[in-house]
């Protein structure tokens, strides 16, 4: 199975391809390629590079003032995005917050927040997690009463990715503890500088600071700032997964990580290492396969089909193939991995192999790909039921 | 059982012991390697006729377990079983032994496994001058002098040379590893040793490989003790962790997985015991060698189910099981892949 592509979507992809090699930094790239930490303002400085293409709300139809891609154009999108060391883009605005509000929120919503993520202007976080609440997300317990024309909200998230440089927070809360657990649920946008609010670091295995702990202390939100109908916020939950799911496989990225070990395995002159080209090439097979499978569901969706939850195959794959690159990265480079240099990894000190100084960092961050998004546990779990139909 | 097998038993209980005490907080704050001497840990594997306590790899075994499960930065593997393994193995270095097994001096290892001497040393009037870059000595930063290992001028073969590191031309460069212990680069430039600080008889590849095999069981040890943590931990949290409604590990998925980790955990526990049971049997290098490519294998797996089964919490560096893996990461840099150990365990069966 190969797609045909017509010239305007080839003339589409050049452009995309030499708009983004034209304005993506070097430092930042090189930061990229050696998996070094990005801060904010590296996100924030590149993501307005896409948004004055309006690129980088990519995703988002023209009457939500996106940029109204095809699905191939948005396949070529990603995969000359990914061919290149650009950062992966903050997606809670972006792929999350703004096709819930473009979908399911009232005009005077869209016109108040999609310009915001649109631009670039807001930083979002995602709000679903809790303690007690991760695959089973219906189990939450953050509590949303009403009190006149606000709610007053008290729980707790956790696993809260960028809460600590986010304006904004699209949050599941129980608006009805009466009813089944799926239906008293709903989606609120909360902004991060209300009082009450309390935003803790946690650190990750590879010593980053990513995610957070968010203890909510009675926070006023308005109820203008619920999206859709009260006890809803399942449904739109839901909706968000099969959006998400598509655009998970990371194949481009995987590409271009599969040829930068090769290029570092070349300059260590280890071309004639048999295993280690076996693996290479074993590597790039499995991968092409995902990009194949990725194709052919493409190819369905463009005939007007609904893939629907079989893109989760896209998710399990495309994760594991990028854990064991991440792998083989630490093996290649050995005991040069050995050294391990905050101040590398912050891209404050140089380093002699800067390839092999993020490699355990970045082997060791690689295993939240299996968890995060819906774990492969329960990918697994959608596949079985809705695609094998085991009960 | 044997005699050696009750002193063995005894030693384990220590060890937990030791172990738990450390956990719990309940050190004595004072310096670890001066435990390790009190416990008499530190003269355990060396023959008696040496002054040692004969316990030879049984014994040096269950130390690396408790090392693993309890994340012990003591240096004992690079300390006691590398370069104090050599010394025993040189005529000529009785009285270095003596000060090892004393706690008087700590010895760092300045020698990689699987690796050609990276220091030179030319001979100089009556005795030698040394130079070259040893990378990743583990715990440098702990020790008075490192032996190394060098390369004798037109002569061949390998010496061996007790270096104290405060002599002239020694630089030593401390760096962290990734799990939190410390190596450094020892650079020797052009410094002068008498004669008398080379401690083998002429050449000490074939000691060298010998402890090169004893590391690898130790290190094997060290994994099998942490990948025994990681395991437990995974068990108890399967339990524990309820979500829709039961403890996941409730969900059959899971449970195979949960066995599968119990049987790699085996795998490893009874190829470290057979080989630290086998003494200097013909096959004890085989399983040496075997114990620790199989540790790395099932300490991989074992490591990313822990993590993964945990979920959101496996990724955080507050859990342990992150500091757990990233031991046995360090410990397959430090002494090398699967892959590059397939070559000494063949010619381990050979003969
Ligand atoms: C780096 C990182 C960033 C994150 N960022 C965010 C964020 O910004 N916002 C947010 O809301 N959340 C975020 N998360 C949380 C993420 O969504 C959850 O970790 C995920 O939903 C899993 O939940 P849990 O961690 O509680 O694991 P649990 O649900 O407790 O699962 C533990 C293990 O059991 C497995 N399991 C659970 N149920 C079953 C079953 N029925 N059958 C088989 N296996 C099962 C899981 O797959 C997992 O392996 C983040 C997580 C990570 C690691």
């Amino acid at each position: 199975m190969t797609m045909i592509f017509s010239d305007a979507d080839k003339a589409f992809a050049a452009d995309v391809r030499d708009y983004l090699a034209a304005n993506l930094p070097e430092e930042l790239a090189r930061k990229v390629r050696y998996n070094q930490r990005l801060t904010r303002d590296d996100y924030t400085g590149w993501q307005d590079v896409l948004a004055a293409r309006n690129w980088y709300a990519v995703g988002w139809p023209a009457e939500a003032g996106g940029p109204g891609l095809t699905q191939t154009q948005r396949y070529l999108f990603e995969r000359a995005y990914g061919a290149l060391p650009c950062p992966h883009p903050c997606q809670f605005g972006i792929a999350m917050a703004g096709p819930v509000i473009f979908t399911f929120g009232n005009e005077e919503q869209k016109e108040r927040f999609l310009p915001g993520i649109r631009e670039n202007r807001d930083f979002w976080c995602q709000g679903y997690s809790e303690p007690g609440a991760g695959s089973d997300l219906a189990a939450l317990k953050t509590t949303a009463v009403r009190e006149g024309d606000h709610y007053r909200v008290n729980g707790q998230k956790i696993w809260t990715t960028w809460a600590n440089w986010a304006d904004w927070m699209f949050c599941l809360v129980k608006t009805d503890l009466q009813v089944k657990p799926q239906r008293g649920i709903s989606f609120l946008l909360i902004d991060m500088r209300s009082p009450g609010i309390t935003v803790r670091p946690i650190r990750t295995i590879d010593g980053d600071h990513e995610f957070n702990e968010v203890f909510l202390n009675d926070v006023m939100v308005p109820v203008e700032n619920r999206i859709g109908e009260e006890g809803q916020g399942w449904t739109y939950a839901k909706f968000l997964l099969e959006f998400e799911r598509f655009s998970m496989s990371g194949a481009a990225r995987s590409r271009r990580v599969l040829s930068e070990i090769r290029a570092d395995a070349e300059a260590l002159g280890r071309t004639g290492d048999a295993r280690l080209a076996e693996r290479l090439t074993g590597l790039e097979i499995e991968l092409l396969a995902l990009e194949h499978m990725e194709l052919r569901l493409l190819a369905r969706s463009v005939g007007g089909e609904n893939p629907g939850p079989e893109a989760s195959k896209l998710k399990i794959r495309g994760t594991e193939i990028a854990q064991a690159l991440s792998r083989l990265r630490v093996d290649l480079h050995a005991e040069d991995c050995l050294v391990h240099s905050d101040a590398f990894l912050d891209a404050l000190e140089p380093s002699s192999n800067p390839a092999a100084g993020g490699a355990v960092a970045t082997y060791l961050n690689q295993r939240k790909l299996t968890i995060w998004g819906g774990s492969n546990e329960v990918q697994r779990m959608i596949l079985a039921k809705q695609i094998l139909e085991l009960g | 059982m044997s005699h050696l097998d009750d002193e063995i038993h005894m030693l384990a209980e220590t060890v937990d012991r030791y172990v738990a005490d450390r956990a719990g907080g309940r050190a004595s704050g004072g310096d670890a390697w001066t435990e390790l001497a009190d416990l008499g840990w530190l003269l355990l594997p060396y023959p008696e006729a040496a002054g040692g306590l004969g316990l030879g790899a049984a014994g040096v075994s269950a130390v690396m377990q408790g090392h693993g499960r309890g994340l012990l930065p003591t240096p004992y593997l690079p300390f006691i079983v590398m370069a104090g393994g050599a010394l025993a193995r040189c005529p000529r270095a009785a009285d270095a032994l003596a000060a090892v097994m004393a706690g008087e001096r700590r010895v760092a290892a300045g020698f990689a496994v699987g690796r050609p001497a990276a220091i030179t040393a030319e001979p100089d009037g009556a005795g030698w001058r040394l130079g070259g870059t040893q990378p990743h000595v583990l715990a440098v930063d702990e020790a008075d002098a490192v032996l190394v290992a060098a390369r004798p001028g037109a002569e061949g073969g390998t010496g061996l040379f007790l270096v104290g590191l405060d002599l002239p031309g020694v630089t030593v460069e401390t760096y962290p590893l990734p799990d939190g212990r410390r190596a450094g680069r020892v650079i020797l430039n052009g410094v002068a040793l008498p004669a008398a600080d080379r401690l083998d008889d002429g050449d000490a590849a074939a000691l060298l490989g010998d402890v090169e095999t004893a590391t690898l069981l130790a290190a094997a040890a060290e994994n099998l003790g942490a990948m025994q943590v990681l395991y437990e931990e995974t068990l108890a949290y399967a339990k524990l962790r309820k979500q829709f409604g039961r403890p996941i590990g409730s969900f059959q998925s899971l449970q195979f997985r949960l066995v599968d980790m119990w049987i790699k955990l085996d795998e490893v526990r009874s190829l470290v015991a057979s080989a630290a049971a086998a003494g200097d049997g013909p096959e004890a290098a085989q399983l040496a060698v075997a114990a620790w490519i199989q540790s790395l294998w099932s300490g991989r797996s074992i490591g990313e189910e822990a993590i993964q089964l945990h979920g959101a919490i496996g990724m955080t560096e507050e859990h342990a099981a992150g500091r757990y893996v990233k031991r046995i990461l360090v410990n397959e840099l430090l002494f090398g892949a699967p892959e590059r150990h397939f070559a000494r365990y063949r010619s381990t069966m050979q003969g």
